[in-house]
């Protein structure tokens, strides 16, 4: 197999932080791969293209510089496997892709930063983007592995809550008096 | 219990699970519907969305009107639950007596436009030891001798800003949250889910109190997974019964000597009107024409902000923290009625969905990458009731029951409007003189406290029931929930629910006894 491994900086931006990874096509079946997290997936529906249009998006819809590419991928392969489920999705996201390089012109992602920007703008109102929005919502912000980045600390039942893990651990602020906020008990 | 001897209440809620526990102390034998499912504290699950999955109510509605819920999620105007002990397995348990002035909100505010303003049929000292009763049943700090909890991260960043600008009265609120183990229930672990079902059981729910209460009566009997369809009523108008869907989707008719309605403010109005017959063509209960009218669901937004340094908001009890000021009836500020300003934290999936939904681009993304430096309140004010917000039958969608699914309109009245701006403006006022960086005007989130779609009133021309709850048509037919509320006070709902439901209990009972019903 030959694999065609795109160049990571055509699809990374703004980012000096991510570790390597790339869209990869070989004899027309397109993966997302990242070797040194040992993280990929096949994509069923998006061309690389495609692929490669839909990672960039998301980044500059929700760019997080120190957010690695990886996660940005696992929002294409939620939205890929939206594209198989359902032929309408696929419709939608072929559509709004080609009609963004439309008003670009060409290819989108080969526009300057702020003109990616601008033609974004134009589109932002469009189904097609607020598919890609409410996936990165979720995607990005509902992925656990991203959460420590984000300084959540999820579940904490198992840990037996704050009560002794620094639920009141501010000391930039004057603690309120007992009359407001009486000690735990 | 066959027969038509018991009573049955459906929903098993803050109003229904509380009223059947009640009518069960009195001797009176009950039978509980309750939609969903019967869930026990070790399902709850300390995760935003999966909680969500397993606890809220998911069956299709739909939204008209210019709030913004509409647009930004048009199948969700409120979060509530479907399970056994309704949404008291999702409430913070904040815990507000409701004010005098505000059951008397007409004869206060006067003649506003555009507002069907009322009085309550009673006062709030009728509901006075009812209210005592409620906060002993439940627990709430600061009543009975109990402590207040114990503020955490979000609530000294609340209560630092709150301070400088002068506020009184900023504390960690009256919440029906143990701040020590009390009536078999433990203390608050500061887990941060109160939003989620609460797994040490510090906080009240119907769920681990007043139905095991009830259960162990040996007078109930509790039917989880359990949708009823339709109130049946007989020649003479009188209700005889329900018609349910059980979990298998086999229909049920189960007699009743009373019928009482807890199904939250969207489900208990529908339910009347989809009980339509030829004797009641519009409805049960309606001949007023306000059932499902005055829909109510408080004027709310949220203020987050972001610090230099880390707050860790969702670390403790959500909702311990309170500044009580702005509650009071001063005109001077543009708009009638009062708000609160409470403490509220989301977690980072909610947070990306609700700090501005719709939102994308960089300045939403650097707030969140500021999530663990962010501190966030609730506002929480009076709404005025309009005859044009109401719950209605869609024209053509059908659920999974083949009944048409309600329609949710709501239009923002030019007082709330008010109301909710100068709650920004004073939220954002408050975090920036704790040193807040950005500061964000959230909008609200599909609605949490729903009421006043079966209102209580006077004149039967002006609402749907008495003062006890008892509908003014059909004597056998209460309501039990808060869809009774004639106004929606500034204060969280769940407290006068429960006070209006141990007060119901003691009607139905004394009016059993004169067999009066
Ligand atoms: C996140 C969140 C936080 C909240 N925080 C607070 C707070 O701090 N303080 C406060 O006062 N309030 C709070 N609330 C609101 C509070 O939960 C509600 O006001 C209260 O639970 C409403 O009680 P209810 O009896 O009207 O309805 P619910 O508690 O919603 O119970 C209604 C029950 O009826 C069932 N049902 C509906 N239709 C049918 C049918 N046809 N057949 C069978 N069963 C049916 C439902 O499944 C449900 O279980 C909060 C709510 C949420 C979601
Ligand atoms: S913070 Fe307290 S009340 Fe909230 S879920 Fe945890 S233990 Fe329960």
């Amino acid at each position: 197999m030959k694999n065609k491994h795109i160049n990571r900086r055509e699809f990374l931006c703004n980012s000096g932080k991510t570790l390597a990874g790339a869209v990869v096509a070989s004899s027309g079946a397109v993966s997302l791969v990242f070797p040194t997290t040992g993280w990929s997936a096949q994509l069923a529906v998006l061309n690389e293209h495609e692929s490669k249009t839909l990672l960039r998006m998301t980044r500059e819809m929700f760019p997080h510089d120190k957010i690695e590419d990886k996660f940005y991928a696992v929002v294409v392969e939620a939205l890929d496997a939206d594209a198989k489920a359902s032929a309408e999705s696929a419709t939608q996201l072929k559509e709004g892709i080609a009609n963004l390089d439309k008003l670009a012109k060409g290819d989108w992602q080969a526009l300057a930063a702020d003109k990616r920007g601008t033609v974004l703008k134009q589109i932002d109102t469009t189904a097609f983007f607020n598919q890609i929005k409410s996936k990165c919502v979720t995607g990005i912000y509902n992925n656990k592995d991203l959460w420590d980045h984000f300084g959540y600390e999820g579940s904490s039942a198992e840990h037996g809550g704050y009560i002794n893990r620094g639920f009141d651990d501010l000391d930039w602020l004057p603690n309120p008096p007992e009359s407001d906020s009486p000690k735990a008990h | 219990m066959k027969d038509n001897s018991a009573v049955v209440i459906i929903g098993s809620g803050a109003g229904g699970g509380t009223l059947a526990n009640e009518l069960c102390q009195k001797g009176i034998k009950v039978i509980l519907l309750e939609a969903g499912k019967h869930h026990t504290i070790a399902d709850f699950v300390n995760d935003e969305w999966p909680s969500f999955s397993q606890l809220a109510w998911l069956d299709k509605r739909t939204t008209s009107g210019d709030w913004r819920v509409a647009k930004d999620f048009p199948n969700l105007p409120a979060w509530i639950c479907k399970t056994v002990g309704g949404t008291t397995t999702h409430w913070a348990g904040a815990s507000l007596r409701i004010q005098d002035h505000e059951f008397r909100a007409e004869t206060h505010y006067g003649n506003i436009d555009d507002a069907n303003l009322i009085d309550w049929p009673l006062t709030l000292k009728d509901l006075e030891p009812y209210y005592a009763k409620a906060e002993d049943k439940m627990g709430v700090t600061r009543t009975n001798g109990i402590p207040g909890l114990p503020g955490n991260n979000n609530f000294k960043v609340m209560h630092a800003g709150a301070k400088k600008l002068g506020y009184k009265e900023v504390h960690t609120g009256r919440m029906a949250i143990n701040s020590r183990p009390r009536k078999g229930r433990a203390a608050c672990q500061q887990l941060g889910f109160c939003f989620q079902g609460c797994k040490t059981g510090a906080k009240w729910s119907t769920l681990y109190t007043e139905i095991p209460a009830a259960e162990a009566t040996g007078n109930i009997e509790l039917r989880s997974e359990s949708h009823v369809l339709q109130v049946k009523h007989d020649a003479d108008g009188k209700v005889s019964g329900i018609l349910y869907s059980d979990k298998d989707g086999n229909q049920h008719l189960q007699k009743a000597r009373i019928v009482c309605v807890a199904g939250n403010s969207i489900e208990s109005p529908r339910l009347l009107l989809n009980s339509a017959s030829s004797m009641y063509p519009d409805g049960l209960a309606n001949s007023s024409g306000q059932v499902g009218r005055n829909y109510m669901r408080h004027t709310t937004g949220s203020v987050y902000a972001t610090f230099e340094k880390p707050v860790k908001m969702y670390r403790g009890t959500t909702m311990a923290g309170i500044i009580a000021d702005e509650n009071i009836h001063d005109t001077s500020r543009g708009f009638a009625g009062g708000y609160e300003l409470e403490t509220l934290s989301l977690g980072l999936p909610f947070m990306a969905a609700f700090l501005d939904p719709g939102a994308s681009g960089k300045k939403f993304s650097d707030a969140l990458e500021d999530y663990d430096h962010m501190a966030g309140m609730w506002i929480v004010g009076e709404d005025m009731p309009q005859e044009k917000n109401r719950v209605t039958l869609h024209a053509t969608e059908k659920d999974q029951h083949g009944q048409p699914v309600p329609n949710v309109h709501f239009d923002d009245h030019k007082n709330d409007i008010a109301m909710r701006n100068h709650a920004y403006k004073q939220g954002t006022m408050v975090y920036e003189a704790a040193g807040a960086k950005t500061v964000w005007e959230t909008p609200p989130y599909p609605s949490t406290h729903n009421l006043g779609t079966n209102r209580m009133s006077t004149k039967t021309a002006d609402g749907v029931c008495n003062g006890f709850g008892q509908t003014h048509d059909i004597k056998n037919l209460f309501i039990s929930d808060g869809s009774q509320f004639t106004t929606g006070a500034a204060e969280n709902p769940t407290l006068t629910i429960v006070t209006l439901a141990i007060r119901q209990a003691d009607y139905i009972a004394e009016q059993m006894g004169k067999k009066n019903i």
